[in-house]
């Protein structure tokens, strides 16, 4: 807020509604920008969004952006908070003073009929035509005058992804007179069929006179969806995109990341000269540069893999690929609405696992919860690059794609798969539903805006980067004085690090882990990787560097690959599909079902599949040679 | 109560189809059709009526045209349905409550 | 000499923040309870309203968290942290 604030009137409370996929979000962010607050509704696990925004005649509006909803006759929590905020039926929630209706101004068939729902509860309201610029790129137009005749509320349009998209619509709040509210809106009850029936037969008369629509704009989207969606080809264009993904997080990768590990190795190498050899060297070199260079040379497989995803989730691909893969849900009980909340757990398992608050039927949702542990979250790909890195050689399959996107691609599908086993499973323990709803909507195609993209990979390494300077590295250095203390007595047999606390606890714990193949200095990084899962392979780097003497920090690729066998780096990768790996992801488990009886079990069944998995991968093996 | 919805039906001088109504989940891949009326449930489900309030929601609604833009692998379910200007997946047993009049492509 | 210390200081204040990293919010948030009642009429007493929020922030474990500031555990930390 500048400090040339209109401090003459209160800021004035605007909420915005409208239907799911019309924009409102990045519209709400065009207003209010980094200026946003996240919170919860009381009461419920519904996620309320507010924020400010001061408009060019200097009026302050406090912008609530309410859950999208189709209707007030609420499906979902979602929906049923947009509707009691409305009606003002939430206790600590004011209703707003003003209502923006966002609407999508190429979908308006549909849009339009909530706008005349919430019409009559009587708040001012304004009528935001969002994504007018590809309503007009599709040579849709609209009457706005006439429009706002036939409503009684002025129409703007807005351009959510435009820097002044927004302007005509704060120019229009500014006029707008505030009604005297009442407290309560009129008592509002469910409509009947006919009356929805009636105001659809509203919307197509006001549409048929103020729109004019060619009848070709959704051809376009209908060439693509045939083949997008086609039974056989769209699940190969699936299974392609996927791959391609993963190759780029590995050929793309490459370079940055080798000026990175160069950048450490050369770190390391000076700090190593400039000091005498002692301990503050060793924590310097050994625990430091090793341990968070080892996890800061992921980055751009990090940047490059939330770039496709967050690329996906805005072309309205998500959807589709949800339709394709709802029969294969449907068989172990999930529905293909389970399938979005899935692939955000790609990213991390929260979001998604938070996701599930759209979908309706509470064993769809529990059933997704306690499996989303199991699609990879990006924190585990440190540890499969790195694995991959040494042990699968870069060999080219069919000339086109390279072995170790491949393999990345399969450990990947094999979370799939496991999570599948266990829906399935849980589906025969729980007795399954007959019916799983899904009335999904496809939502149009749209290119991936580039500015939002750079937002949310800027966002996605800040958080990041406060991750690998703060309690990674505070880990790091932990690890390091465990593993270096106590020193070796004098005239001890076995490699310093052996005696130290950290050569305790791994020798303590290993034989428990020895049926996987799992050495010491692997039961030591897996402790601390409960809290943070790049910390595994970091622990891993300090360890090594501490033991390994002079050795170079940021060779602990080559280092893996001398002193495992395939067999075990097989059965580590296989243990990391299955094991609960951050205590968060259990905590929100418990947030989201209210108690611990299910993160215990989510927990208990995780940690129970990893072991018996890694163990057969790892026995397997070796039977097989690869010991 | 359908009775209102069939003044609004003669309202609009709609000449009155006589064939029996095809369940929109027996329409195949490319078919269009005009909505002629949703079903309401036969007491199976137990969400029936919220299900045909929210597929009216949508836009399911009589006189609107309605198109099958594809169909799930494995050939019948789930159905992408286009209506009004957008495009909604639907289970088979969504589907069977609304009948449609198939159009012919000729007309 | 010199130097152990140094390096003793370094380590002994990560595990410090690491331990109060990987504490829950609520246990942190307990814990600043109990010293308030404690400290009320000392010194750190007014920065103790600063310290409860700064326990209630969702660090350590989930400051990785794409879903950070959205979590209801977030906001039912915050709230008790206003409290005190």
């Amino acid at each position: 807020m500048t400090a040339a604030t209109s401090t003459v009137d209160a800021p004035r409370r605007v909420a915005l509604l409208g239907n799911p996929n019309c924009g409102k979000t990045a519209l709400f962010n065009l207003l209010t920008g980094s200026r946003q607050k996240v919170a919860n509704y009381a009461g419920v696990t519904v996620e309320r969004k507010e924020g400010r925004v001061l408009s060019p005649a200097g009026h302050s509006y406090r912008v609530l952006d309410l859950p999208g909803a189709y209707s007030l006759n609420a499906d979902s929590a979602d929906e049923a908070v947009t509707r009691d905020v409305l009606l003002g039926r939430l206790e600590d929630e004011d209703r707003p003073e003003l209502l923006v209706c966002v609407t999508d101004a190429t979908n308006l068939r549909l849009n339009l009929r909530l706008v005349l729902e919430v019409r009559q509860l009587g708040i001012p309201m304004v009528l935001a035509l969002n994504m007018s610029d590809l309503a007009a790129r599709r040579g849709i137009k609209v009457d706005t005058e006439k429009l706002s005749k036939l409503l009684g509320v002025p129409v703007v349009n807005t351009v959510g992804v435009q820097r002044n998209g927004a302007e005509a619509l704060l120019a229009t709040l500014d006029q707008m007179d505030l009604a005297a509210l009442a407290e309560r809106a009129p008592a509002w009850e469910t409509p009947s069929l006919e009356d929805v029936t009636r105001t659809h037969r509203r919307v197509r008369r006001i549409l048929a006179e103020v729109l004019d629509a060619p009848d070709t704009d959704s051809r376009y989207d209908e060439k693509i969806d045939r083949v997008i969606m086609h039974p056989v080809f769209g699940l190969l264009i699936l299974a392609v995109v996927l791959l391609l993904m993963f190759q780029a997080v590995f050929s793309w990768a490459a370079v940055p990341m080798g000026v990175i590990e160069a950048g450490t190795g050369w770190l390391g190498e000076w700090v190593s000269g400039l000091m005498s050899d002692g301990p503050l060297r060793s924590l310097l070199v050994d625990g430091i540069i090793a341990g968070v260079g080892s996890v800061l040379i992921f980055l751009p497989q990090i940047v490059i893999l939330f770039a496709f995803i967050l690329a996906l989730e805005d072309s309205g691909y998500l959807p589709r690929a949800a339709f394709l893969l709802d029969r294969f849900m449907g068989k172990v009980g999930l529905s293909g609405r389970s399938f979005i909340p899935l692939l955000s757990s790609f990213a991390c398992a929260i979001p998604g696992i938070m996701a599930t608050r759209v979908i309706s039927n509470s064993r769809d949702r529990l059933t997704t919860i306690m499996i989303a542990p199991l699609m990879t979250c990006s924190a585990r790909l440190p540890v499969y690059a790195l694995l991959i890195g040494a042990f699968i050689p870069q060999q080219t399959v069919a000339g086109l794609f390279n072995l170790q996107g491949l393999v990345l691609f399969g450990l990947y599908v094999f979370g799939i798969v496991s999570a599948m086993f266990v829906a399935w499973v849980m589906q025969r323990l729980g007795g399954s539903l007959a019916h799983h709803p899904l009335m999904m909507e496809l939502p149009t195609w749209r290119l991936p805006n580039l500015r939002n993209l750079l937002l949310g990979l800027y966002e996605r390494v800040k958080i990041f980067m406060r991750r690998v300077g703060g309690i990674i590295l505070a880990m790091m250095i932990v690890l390091w004085a465990l593993s270096t203390y106590p020193a070796a007595p004098i005239g001890a047999t076995g490699p310093a690090i052996d005696y130290s606390y950290a050569g305790m606890i791994g020798h303590f714990i290993q034989p428990l882990f020895a049926p996987l193949g799992f050495s010491w200095e692997i039961c030591v990084a897996l402790v601390p990787g409960m809290a943070a899962r790049e910390v595994a392979v970091g622990a891993l780097a300090t360890v090594y560097a501490v033991s390994g003497g002079a050795d170079e920090a940021a060779e602990l690729g080559s280092l893996v690959a001398q002193q495992w066998s395939l067999a075990t780096a097989l059965a580590l990768m296989v243990w990391y599909v299955f094991a609960p790996q951050c205590l968060p992801t259990l905590a929100v488990i418990k947030r989201e079902t209210q108690t611990w009886r299910y993160p215990l079990l989510a927990a208990g069944y995780l940690f129970g599949m990893a072991w018996f998995a890694a163990m057969v991968t790892y026995q397997l093996a070796v039977a097989l040679g690869a010991g | 109560m359908w009775a209102a919805a069939a003044e609004l039906d003669k309202e609009l001088d709609v000449s009155v189809n006589l064939a029996p109504a095809t369940p929109l989940a027996k329409l195949t891949v490319g078919q269009s059709a005009r909505v002629r009326e949703i079903r309401m449930p036969s007491a199976t489900h137990g969400h029936g009526e919220q299900l045909v309030l929210r597929l009216l929601e949508i836009g399911f609604v009589p006189e609107e045209v309605i198109r099958v833009m594809a169909v799930g692998p494995g050939g019948s379910e789930p159905l992408a349905v286009r209506v009004g200007g957008t495009m909604f997946a639907l289970r088979r047993h969504e589907a069977e409550h609304v009948l449609v009049d198939v159009l012919d492509p000729n007309s | 000499m010199l130097e152990q210390l140094v390096v003793a200081l370094i380590v002994l204040i990560a595990a410090a923040y690491s331990a109060w990293h990987i504490c829950p919010a609520s246990v942190r948030l307990s814990l600043v309870k109990r010293l308030q009642k404690r400290c009320q009429n000392s010194a750190v007493g007014p920065f103790m309203p600063t310290i409860a929020r700064a326990a209630a922030v969702p660090n350590g474990a989930c400051a990785g968290c794409a879903a950070s500031g959205r979590c209801p555990a977030t906001r039912a930390a915050m709230a008790r942290a206003n409290e005190i």
